[in-house]
């Protein structure tokens, strides 16, 4: 005799939408609710499936009468609705959220910038924030986003923002929408230094008296609209070695005065 | 604009800049008023040698000193007992996080699988062979858990993947057939948070009885669990109130929490949380910004600790004095006194340990920009 395995119990008919509607409830839910659920999906043997998904650690008791889908629960949605057809890039950032460990290094392609200002924006914890890159070059909701995620961790702490930014050629008509995104960032309370030598792109977030996220992300794109095919590293809660990013980050901090 | 040289040729410093690393450096302790190293490790190693498994609770603002501390003080009782110390750096946890993603990818990927395996493996050695049922009740005994005997006995077949017992252990989600294969019907991502403490201590109790030595975990950045929902931080709390129970032995337990109050902490460890009632208010230790009276003291700590000791400083401060009409002495140097009266008019309120040294790094670095041979009250804006 087989035993089951957990893609037979979750590939029984109604068993994904059962799912699926179970990730959209709040995080804990009656007992009561997953047979409500079950009835109206239609699922034969509720009792048994009910039984199944507890054994199998998909839906955990947190007290009483109330239930709650565990890692495990949501790990196996996320590769059902992968194999349902699904976007496989959004299904792989959902999975490494549920696995903190991984996520200390993470691979960050196009958008690295933009996905660290919108966690800024997310998690205004922060106090300091390091901006390395040659060219700073903000479009208009980006900067209301950066803008309002400086107003509420102000709220928390005083933000110290430092930037090192290549060279600027003022005469330049290209270069007017830089120099806007830098007056921004100085209306901030930015100190911006140029450097002429500077190629290295590097962002630093730093938490306030509270602690909280700490990250780094060192890689190959601009603080700019993205345009390109880029690759870079996430580094989140390894002090050691932000640590020795934000001391290269001092060793670049050269150049005249903005 | 900057002439060419090094930092650290230009200012007689090993390094670049001010930033301690604490794990590395953690004989360096920049002296504080407010914090007794030695009071700390003698109460700690008083417990040890009483048989206690001692907890405390070390918080204060980020970047105060707490992982520093707690580094020295690991490394100070390292020095006068036999402890096995594994720093924990806390992940980040998301709001469904339970106990389990913390014992997984925290503390179990810090103790590691080479140290698990051969503590198990001792164990099995000193159990000595015997027949199959009743090595598994000698197992049995001897870790006090029939169940885990099971898993562990697979240790005798060379063929046995250690891998499959690693999963198992560290929390891992195994398939049916490698949970048959280590004689368990369910893997520990279905455990409840007792019991994942209790595989620590049992962890702890195999340090002790194979190694003679004190398993001390250091959960750093506990502060941490705050993201963590109201559902399932009650997994949190069942793990940690076994593992600071007075009566559990077997695991000394460090805790540094970022927190501006003891309002801030997470709910578990605030005064009125069921952690506290057992780790008790003397076995608590505030990291705070440091007192006004210690900074100047902590700066020349600083730079004594980075000082180039091939470095002429004689010749480095005289030419500094040519150049500056400020105060320039050695044991400030690359700072004038004038600017460090300056760099401690910025700091009101934010006085840690790590707004002293990053200030002292920028401060550093616009002085080389400037190709300054001093580092000027002028410069500290």
């Amino acid at each position: 005799m087989t035993t089951e395995l957990l893609s037979e119990i979750t590939g029984q008919k109604g068993m994904f939408y059962l799912l699926e509607l179970i990730e959209g409830w709040e995080l804990a839910f009656p007992k009561s609710q997953i047979f409500t659920a079950m009835e109206t999906l239609g699922i034969s043997d509720p009792d048994i499936v009910f039984e199944q998904m507890v054994s199998e650690g998909l839906i955990v008791g947190v007290g009483g009468n109330t239930m709650s889908l565990s890692t495990k629960g949501l790990k196996s949605f996320l590769l059902l609705q992968a194999v349902n057809g699904a976007d496989v890039r959004e299904v792989y950032r959902r999975l490494a959220s549920l696995y903190p460990g991984w996520q200390q290094y993470e691979v960050v392609r196009d958008r690295m910038t933009q996905d660290f200002i919108r966690e800024l924006y997310d998690r205004p914890d922060f106090h300091k924030l390091y901006l390395c890159s040659r060219w700073i070059r903000l479009e208009k909701r980006t900067k209301g986003r950066f803008a309002q995620a400086v107003y509420w961790a102000s709220e928390q702490n005083p933000v110290e923002i430092l930037v090192i930014h290549g060279p600027i050629n003022r005469e330049s008509e290209q270069n007017v929408e830089m120099i806007r995104t830098l007056d921004f960032l100085k209306s901030l309370g930015a100190e911006i230094v140029l450097n002429k030598k500077v190629h290295a792109k590097l962002y630093i977030r730093e938490p306030g008296v509270s602690g909280g996220l700490q990250t780094a992300i060192v890689g190959s794109e601009n603080l700019t609209i993205p345009k390109y095919a880029e690759l870079g590293i996430k580094i989140t809660n390894d002090s050691e070695m932000i640590d020795k990013l934000t001391g290269v980050f001092f060793e670049i901090y050269a150049g005249q005065s903005y | 604009m900057v002439t060419g040289g090094s930092i650290e040729a230009r200012f007689g410093l090993v390094k670049p800049n001010f930033i301690v690393n604490p794990d590395v450096e953690a004989d360096f302790y920049a002296y504080r008023s407010d914090i007794s190293i030695r009071a700390v490790v003698e109460s700690l190693q008083e417990d040890l040698l009483t048989g206690l498994a001692p907890k405390r609770l070390v918080w204060g603002p980020f970047g105060g000193g707490k992982t520093h501390t707690l580094h020295k003080i690991v490394g100070e009782l390292e020095k006068i007992t036999a402890i096995h110390s594994v720093y924990v750096d806390c992940p980040d946890l998301t709001k469904r996080a339970t106990f389990l993603d913390l014992y997984r990818d925290g503390i179990m990927r810090a103790i590691g699988q080479e140290f698990v395996l051969q503590l198990f493996e001792a164990t099995l050695q000193n159990v000595g062979m015997a027949l199959r049922d009743e090595l598994l009740k000698k197992l049995g005994d001897a870790l006090s858990d029939e169940d885990l005997s099971k898993a562990i006995v697979r240790l005798v077949d060379p063929g046995f993947s250690k891998l499959k017992l690693w999963a198992f252990i560290s929390g891992v989600s195994l398939n049916r057939t490698d949970l048959a294969d280590l004689g368990q019907t369910q893997d520990l991502t279905v455990a409840e948070s007792s019991r994942l403490a209790e595989m620590l201590i049992l962890l702890g109790r195999l340090t002790k009885e194979t190694l003679g030595k004190t398993l001390v975990l250091v959960l750093d950045e506990i502060d941490r669990l705050g993201g963590v929902g109201v559902e399932t931080i009650a997994t949190f709390d069942t793990g940690f109130r076994r593992l600071a129970d007075p009566n559990q032995k077997a695991v000394a337990v460090l805790i540094g929490a970022s927190a501006g109050g003891m309002g801030d902490m997470p709910e578990i460890f605030t005064e009125r949380g069921s952690v506290m009632s057992r780790i008790t208010r003397d076995a608590v230790v505030e990291i705070r910004a440091l007192p006004a009276t210690d900074v100047d003291r902590f700066i020349k700590d600083i730079i004594a600790h980075f000082r180039d000791p091939s470095a002429d400083i004689t010749a480095l401060v005289t030419k500094a004095k040519g150049s500056s009409t400020e105060t320039v002495t050695e044991d400030l140097f690359p700072f004038t006194e004038e600017a460090t009266v300056a760099l401690k008019g910025q700091l009101t309120g934010q006085m840690t340990p790590r707004e002293i040294t990053l200030k002292m790094t920028r401060l550093l670095g616009r002085a080389h920009r400037l190709s300054q041979t001093v580092v000027a009250s002028d410069i500290v804006t």
